[in-house]
């Protein structure tokens, strides 16, 4: 039995020890964000950094505000938002709806295991320059690179997910006189959902490098595009901002896919401990 | 005609785990009529497992021939269901989900719902429908493995060691609302064949009509007895004597084996 299917013992409610530990644990977080960005202003207004190169947090937040007041910001993140979307509902599904078939003929995951090993293992922005030569250097490039990125992750999770399901549960089934396509859709599916919001989770940081990186090389617009360029014209602040945009961006996602993975976890009871 | 009538005949099982040849049961043989309860005692190893697994089709014979109603078990079938000795309850399922496990596929959904909502009364469960496995206690949990093998109607209910995780008093609860829920199917039309697997005697005693005592390794039939207690039983037999004779003598038999 996998550690983590075991059913949690005590109901719903958490204890108050860990809800206490909990909020030290966020306050803490929080404390240590703050002395970061501290220590960084002082090293600032001690001369210590170049303005040029490095900004300060103060910088930032003026041209953060800068940004939104004025709109100019909003063609570059719509460009990056829609490559990224795109490039992750196609990548995610597919990677989801392949990860399903190939998980469950073992005789395909036998064919393709070593080769899908070696391109989750193979940093995907090696294709770029291949990407480029296949399909230019537009919207779609961009598009390709987080499919790309977000495939394999979520393909490889969906992959182990199908094939971990617990065997006393195909054992249940078979003994109800399950047929095979209704066992797919009613034990091996929810069972791989865990592991599919994991994959999800991951693919979410590996879609938005690719779609920074594809932008340093081929954009004249997007989130990319502008840090490269307000770093080349020395306004270290503006490209700050924009790398705080992008954080904050994929810390919501990435926060956003965890929700669901609690809420799942405790629906079902699962104890998915990080 | 009977509906729950059980022919184990030779039953033999082998099979190879880790490399290695394991004869779990040689040549194990009896008959069950239809509506009895019988109690398959035996230690563990003994095959016991592996001879119910077989009655439900799970696993193959490696010779002889299992037969319900006179046709022979090839693999699952809708006339025996099997609780097992782990609740193994979907988690993404509510109890009544889990109870409807078993139908959804050949009856509506509104019936399915109909028999479940029955079900969730008679193994006492109700307030709990929509209730997912890990809010339930491991009784609970039990309860419901048992009303989704009785959901799809079987003749034969198969039953491995299902209250052997659970403590002293739920367990003995339990043993005595299996009987209860047995005699309401009885009473209703529905006679149910039941063999329950146990390696607890007196569970076994209080239980069955007949307990059969398997040998170990290889699984073998070494006694069966009678229990011819009335029914219905009530838990202070178990502090008769004649009811302590009876867990005696089974014990040695059961013994028996290893000193030999």
């Amino acid at each position: 039995m996998t550690a983590s299917l075991a059913p949690a013992s005590t109901a719903r409610q958490r204890d108050p020890e860990e809800r206490r530990r909990s909020r030290q644990r966020s306050l803490r977080g929080l404390a240590g964000l703050v002395l970061f960005f501290a220590v960084w202003q002082v090293l600032f207004e001690l001369h210590q950094l170049n303005p040029l190169f490095v900004g300060s947090p103060s910088g930032m937040a003026r041209s953060l505000y800068h940004l939104f007041a004025t709109g100019s910001i909003w063609p570059d993140l719509r460009e990056s938002g829609i490559e990224f979307v795109l490039g992750f509902l196609i990548g995610a599904g597919s990677g989801v709806l392949l990860g399903v078939l190939i998980g469950w003929f073992t005789f395909v995951d036998d064919f393709l295991d070593p080769l899908i090993a070696a391109f989750y293992a193979t940093p995907y922005v090696a294709f770029l320059p291949l990407i480029v030569v296949w399909l230019g250097i537009g919207v779609w490039a961009k598009v390709a690179i987080v499919v790309w990125a977000a495939f394999f992750a979520v393909l490889i999770n969906t992959i182990a997910g199908v094939k971990n399901t617990p065997p006393e549960y195909l054992r249940v089934a078979r003994s109800f006189c399950i047929p095979r396509i209704t066992l797919l859709r009613t034990v091996v599916i929810p069972s791989a959902v865990p592991y599919v919001l994991a994959g999800l989770r991951q693919s979410i940081g590996r879609g938005l490098v690719g779609v920074i990186v594809a932008e340093f090389f081929l954009a004249s617009k997007g989130i990319g595009f502008f840090i490269t360029s307000a770093t080349t014209t020395f306004r270290a602040n503006d490209a700050f901002a924009a790398i705080f945009i992008t954080a904050v961006v994929g810390l919501a996602l990435v926060r956003g896919v965890g929700v669901i993975e609690r809420r799942v976890g405790r629906r079902w009871g699962l104890t998915t401990k990080s | 005609m009977s509906a729950g009538e059980l022919l184990i005949d030779d039953a033999t099982i082998r099979y190879t785990t880790g490399g290695r040849d394991v004869l779990a049961c040689d040549g194990v043989s009896f008959t069950v009529a239809e509506g009895s309860f019988i109690a398959l005692v035996g230690q563990s190893g003994c095959g016991k497992t592996s001879l119910l697994y077989a009655m439900d089709g799970l696993i193959p014979l490696t010779r002889g021939r299992i037969s319900v109603n006179g046709s022979t078990v090839e693999g699952p079938g809708k006339n025996r269901a099997l609780v097992f000795q782990s609740p193994t309850l979907f988690p993404w399922r509510d109890v009544t989900g889990n109870i409807t496990y078993g139908i959804e596929g050949t009856t509506s959904k509104a019936q399915a719902n109909r028999v479940a909502s029955e079900l969730v009364e008679l193994v006492g469960l109700s307030g709990f429908e929509r209730h997912h496995p890990h809010e339930l206690s491991g009784g609970m949990q039990q309860r419901v493995n048992l009303a989704r093998a009785l959901a799809v109607d079987p003749d034969v209910l198969l039953l491995d060691e299902p209250f052997s995780a659970l403590d002293a008093q739920t367990r003995e609860n339990m043993q005595r609302e299996l009987l209860r829920i047995w005699r309401e199917r009885a009473a209703g039309g529905r006679e149910l064949t039941m063999i329950f697997v146990t390696h607890d005697i007196p569970e076994a005693v209080y239980l069955a009509d007949r307990v059969i005592v398997l040998g170990s390794r290889p699984g073998h039939v070494r006694a069966d007895v009678a229990i011819d207690f009335p029914r219905p039983r009530d838990l202070e037999l178990k502090r008769d004597a004649a009811f302590q004779e009876h867990v005696e003598r089974i014990s040695l038999l059961l013994d028996g084996q290893d000193t030999a």
